[in-house]
This record gives structure tokens, C-alpha cells and sequence, in this order.
């Protein structure tokens, strides 16, 4: 699967689950999730994000601190999931 | 000390009418979640976060945002402001989304950002951080709407100034109907709707029940679309 369908599909995935109001053309590959400057994702959001990768990816997070990083922004996301899930070839 | 009640907002059967009038109301009808993010958007709030609250909390927001901003006194102390309200079906929505979401073994993925909602309180909490309202809250819970033990706690928190302001009421949701019915009570002069006793909100609350059902008879024999104002 090409990076560029794993963003959208990310995207698409994270605004239904998160329940966010936000016209999807907005959002870019390099926004960044959390902070003000992004979409603005909260704590809860990181968790639920944890969720929405194993359900969908099934990649397990023992530590969200671990993968703080790779949460910056849908592309840094899209390299974690390409890298660590085993459903998305 | 004498306590009366400033304004009022109710919300049921896809209407939402403030201190008496209709604000906005939906004619076809459509889930709960739906008719509230609807009015959320006529009524052109800003505030991202609604979408993420739960029915409970997303009632007492849209009712507590056209309360504030009705506000006859304008400059309220907002630490000031206490909050008591009544309910009958604790956080039940939330519990039973919550449910869904752990009933399969194979599939248990429970979400944080509904569970946060399963307690009732949490709507009251939204209130707090929208409007900055940071003294007393209490939630009771009870078969019917109790005006006597709403009323009676809301004016001893006014009488003792511990709050020189309250938001009171009763907000419930289960599943196929829901009710927000909230008023703003304040010390001195009488306003508009009255004293704050028991029986006045008691009948304030059946007036304004018997009102948006009246309405939405009507609408729902109407041809023609009903207007709605804000």
C-alpha cells in the first residue's frame, strides 16, 4: 500500500473516531495532530489513537510515550503503521 | 433572602425554545446526536469539542451557551456560579455506547473518549471549563424531576452566599428521548420568570413542555416548514 492511501485512509479514520468537525481537505500529510497549530488532538485523543491502531492495524502500544514521535503529524503516522502493522502491505 | 429566576431554556422533541420562545427547531426527524449537532450549527457556536461530548453533556451545553449569552446582568462573577441539577438516567447513553464497545470478546476495544463520559457529572465539568464557572456543582439523581430538592439546595447555596449565581435543572437523556430544562437563578430583584420556589419551577417546566409539544403537533401536521429564529 502506497504511503499516500495509508494517510488517507488514516485520515479519514482518526476524523470519524475522534469525532472531530473538520473538513478533511484541511488537513495535510505534515499537520501536526496535537497542539493548536494541528487538529488540535487532546490527551484522550492520543489514547484513543492507541485504540484506533490496534483495532484497525493491529499494533499494540504498551507506552504511548514510546511512540510519541511517531503521533507528530498523519505522515509520521502513516511511516509507524507501514513499518509495524502487519495487515497493511 | 429572595432568589428568582432569570432565564430558561428547554430542550425536547427536536426543539429548543429560550425563555419561551423558539430558538430552532427540526421538523424531520432524525437521532438525538443528529438534532444536537444540527442545533449546534444554527445556532453557530464555536467550540470543536461539542462533537466530542456525549448526549448528556452536549444537552446542558446548548442550553447553558443560549443561557449565557441571554444574560440579563453581563457581568457576573464566574466563580460565583454554582451548578445544580437534576437527572433520572445517570449517564446511561454513554453507558450503553460504552457497552457495545466491550460486548465482543474478540473485538474488545473500548474507547477512551467514551468512557470519560460515563459518569453524569462530566457534563456539568463541560460547563465548568467552557464558562469558567469553578464553585459548588451537585448532580441528584431521581426518578422524577424533584423541584422541591432543587429548589430547596439551590436556595440555601444563594441564601448562605456561598454562589451569588446558579444554574439549575434537570437534563436526562436515555434512548428515543431526551430533556434539558435549565434556568438561571440569581439574588435581589424579581425577574421575569418569578421567584425561585419549587412550584414555580415545577410549573414553569410543565408550561414549557406543554408548549414545544403543542409546537410539535403542529409542525408535524404542517405543510408548510416551520421557521426557525435565533
Amino acid at each position: 500500500m502506497e504511503k499516500s492511501a495509508v494517510i488517507d485512509v488514516l485520515k479519514t479514520q482518526i476524523i470519524q473516531q475522534l469525532n472531530l468537525d473538520i473538513d478533511p481537505k484541511t488537513v495535510t500529510a505534515d499537520s501536526y495532530l496535537f497542539g493548536d497549530a494541528g487538529l488540535g488532538l487532546d490527551s484522550i485523543d492520543a489514547l484513543e489513537l492507541v485504540v484506533l491502531l490496534d483495532k484497525n492495524y493491529d499494533i499494540k502500544i504498551g507506552n504511548p510515550e514510546d511512540v510519541k514521535e511517531h503521533f507528530k503529524s498523519l505522515s509520521t503516522l502513516a511511516d509507524y503503521v507501514l513499518e509495524k502493522s502487519p495487515v497493511v502491505a | 433572602m429572595k432568589t428568582s429566576i432569570q432565564h430558561i431554556c428547554h430542550i425536547s422533541q427536536q426543539t429548543i425554545s429560550l425563555d419561551g420562545k423558539v430558538v430552532f427547531h427540526l421538523e424531520n426527524q432524525v437521532e438525538s446526536n443528529e438534532f444536537l449537532n444540527e442545533s449546534y450549527r444554527f445556532l453557530q457556536i464555536d467550540y470543536p469539542k461539542f462533537f466530542k461530548m456525549d448526549i448528556l453533556a452536549k444537552l446542558a451545553f446548548i442550553a447553558t451557551e443560549l443561557i449565557c449569552k441571554s444574560l440579563i446582568i453581563k457581568d457576573i462573577n464566574k466563580d460565583e456560579v454554582g451548578i445544580v441539577f437534576g437527572n433520572k438516567s445517570s449517564s446511561l447513553m454513554a453507558d450503553l455506547t460504552h457497552q457495545r464497545s466491550i460486548q465482543d470478546k474478540n473485538a474488545h476495544f473500548p474507547s477512551p473518549a467514551v468512557f470519560v463520559y460515563t459518569l453524569p457529572n462530566i457534563m456539568m465539568g463541560e460547563m465548568c471549563i467552557r464558562h469558567g464557572f469553578s464553585n459548588e456543582n451537585t448532580l441528584f439523581i431521581s426518578e422524577e424531576f424533584d423541584a422541591e430538592i432543587l429548589a430547596k439546595y439551590t436556595n440555601h447555596l444563594l441564601n448562605e452566599r456561598i454562589v451569588e449565581h446558579c444554574m439549575g435543572g434537570w437534563v436526562d437523556a436515555q434512548p428515543g428521548n431526551y430533556e434539558a430544562f435549565l434556568y438561571f437563578v440569581g439574588t435581589g430583584k424579581s425577574a421575569f420568570w418569578g421567584e425561585h420556589t419549587a412550584e414555580n419551577i415545577l410549573g414553569l417546566k410543565q408550561k414549557s413542555a406543554e408548549e414545544i409539544a403543542e409546537n410539535f403537533q403542529k409542525t408535524a401536521f404542517e405543510s408548510e416548514p416551520i421557521s426557525s429564529e435565533y
